[in-house]
């Protein structure tokens, strides 16, 4: 920057104006203030993708929201792309407990080809323009292993953080021991789930359209989101390259490294706009 | 015979603890009858670990064998341990729990203890290229050409969502390629396996990261062990 520049706005202010653009770009934006509460899964329905019916409309909204025109079409055809969502922190934030060699692979190689693979699918079928996570409900086969793969993933990336790990706020933790008897129980279900799972999965905290908690392996692709008013609150993926290159075969290592960065305001955020949704149930 | 393991007496007895005979099953893998109420013991690899390189590297091998495959033997003598499983051999405790959700926990070790054996048993230093004429012939009879049936290994294997094995067996009298989610094998869909690309990510993870067509490519071109495939074949 100019030194004329700098006088003119004063650094402070730049970095003010920086922070208020890229904040809702690098931590989501269930982190903003003041914002209301949404689930994951609709606070990406409207970033990832393209919802309205002009592109030119479509590109707008994304550029308001504060994020680069990510909204583009596969060539040729009218179908939706979707997008590969950026890392919420830096490749190397996790460390030591999941290196930037993991998350290189596992962000730039796996989550990236999953997305690839679903923009390679869904042109010229009922999926072309649908919402990803309706894709995940709605699809079986191939796109839907791809959207889910894509949706499980940014969740995943989500439920960590560089500042994570501790307790979850005193409503979850209220909620939390009513259901698992206490935060400790709670962590030593989820963790005996998460290393039994065979093959490959993701282990996953859910609340169920009555309030309670569930705590769930699924295989594979397998995600909550398919069923009908459940809430996704925590994940830990337990597909082997999550954790080959860090742990090896020790997938307990690894899952006990997760507790260090779980991200308990993501899944408080989560649980709250569950329990709006549902109108307070 | 079981390859690498010719002459070695101790091996064998061994080997004859944990590997055996039943119906239906790989010829190559019937080399006794039943088991004495002991533990079974992990199969020593048909080749030293670093043999397979630079295809596999001996550092994938030492966790494979070593690590995946020794914790399956472990699992399944604990799991059996004082139960009817006891002494029961490998391939009859495969049939006995395949199916039965509440057996799911020892289906799950004793296959993948079974998959392992024949996926070391699969491949050799200096495998690949063509195979022996009987089974080209049999090969070109199913699939055309020995080009068309590896195209069709290696997309199962790479087509394989999740973890899990590709394999080229026998069914009825043609040879078919299958692929196999987790533990599961085709042993009790009633067809003859005749060998198998392990497509769980730890086989290929630290050389090959995510790139698993290039690994299953790898081991189709340099190291399945097309005799071993023939002997299964019977």
């Amino acid at each position: 920057m100019s030194d004329a520049r700098k006088a003119r706005f004063g650094t402070g202010r730049m970095v003010s104006i920086m922070v208020r653009i890229w904040t809702p770009v690098l931590v989501g934006l269930g982190h903003r203030p003041n914002a209301v509460a949404e689930p994951f899964c609709m606070v990406y329905a409207s970033r990832w993708f393209v919802p309205a019916s002009s592109r030119d409309e479509r590109r707008r909204r994304a550029i308001g929201a504060g994020l680069s025109p990510i909204t583009t079409f596969l060539k040729g055809t009218n179908a939706m792309r979707h997008e590969l969502s950026a890392l919420p922190y830096a490749h190397t934030a996790l460390e030591p407990h999941i290196s930037a060699e993991t998350l290189e692979y596992h962000h730039g190689k796996h989550h990236a080809k999953y997305v690839a693979n679903l923009n390679d699918l869904i042109p010229r079928t009922r999926f072309e323009n649908m919402p990803l996570e309706e894709i995940v409900r709605e699809a079986d086969g191939a796109i839907f292993n791809n959207a889910a793969q894509a949706w499980n993933h940014a969740f995943y990336w989500h439920c960590l953080s560089p500042d994570g790990g501790g307790e979850p706020d005193e409503t979850l933790t209220a909620e939390i021991n009513k259901h698992f008897g206490s935060l400790a129980g709670f962590r030593q279900k989820f963790t005996d789930l998460a290393t039994t799972l065979f093959g490959s999965g993701w282990t996953w905290l859910i609340r169920n359209p009555d309030g309670s908690l569930a705590i769930e392996n699924f295989g594979n692709a397998g995600t909550p989101l398919r069923e009908k008013d459940r809430g996704p609150l925590l994940t830990c993926d337990v597909w082997e390259h999550a954790y080959y290159i860090d742990y090896r075969n020790a997938r307990p290592k690894y899952v006990e490294a997760f507790w260090n960065l779980v991200n308990w305001d993501f899944v408080a955020e989560q649980y709250q706009a569950r329990t709006h949704a549902s109108g307070g149930i | 015979m079981y390859p690498g393991n010719v002459g070695n007496t101790s091996l064998q007895l061994r080997r004859r603890d944990f590997l055996m005979a039943a119906a239906g099953t790989a010829a190559a893998l019937a080399t006794g009858t039943a088991r004495a109420a002991s533990p079974l013991v992990l199969p020593p690899l048909p080749y030293a670990e670093n043999a397979l390189e630079p295809v596999i590297s001996g550092r994938t091998i030492s966790f494979h064998y070593g690590k995946h495959h020794k914790t399956y033997v472990d699992n399944l003598n604990k799991l059996a341990a004082g139960t009817e499983y006891a002494d029961m051999p490998l391939e009859q405790i495969i049939a006995a729990t395949a199916g039965k959700p509440e057996k799911t926990a020892i289906f799950n070790n004793a296959a993948q203890v079974w998959n392992h054996t024949f996926y070391w048993n699969s491949m050799k230093p200096g495998g690949g290229g063509d195979p022996p004429a009987a089974l080209k012939q049999r090969i070109e009879a199913s699939f055309g050409s020995v080009d068309a049936c590896k195209k069709e290994l290696a997309a199962a294997a790479v087509s394989q969502f999740g973890s899990g094995w590709a394999w080229l067996v026998l069914g009825g009298d043609k040879l078919k390629v299958v692929k196999t989610a987790n533990a599961n094998d085709p042993l009790t869909t009633g067809v003859t396996p005749l060998v198998t690309v392990d497509v769980w990510e730890h086989a290929y993870y630290l050389d090959y990261q995510n790139r698993r067509a290039d690994y299953v490519g790898a081991v189709l071109d340099k190291l399945l062990n097309w005799e071993f495939a023939l002997r299964n074949l019977g």
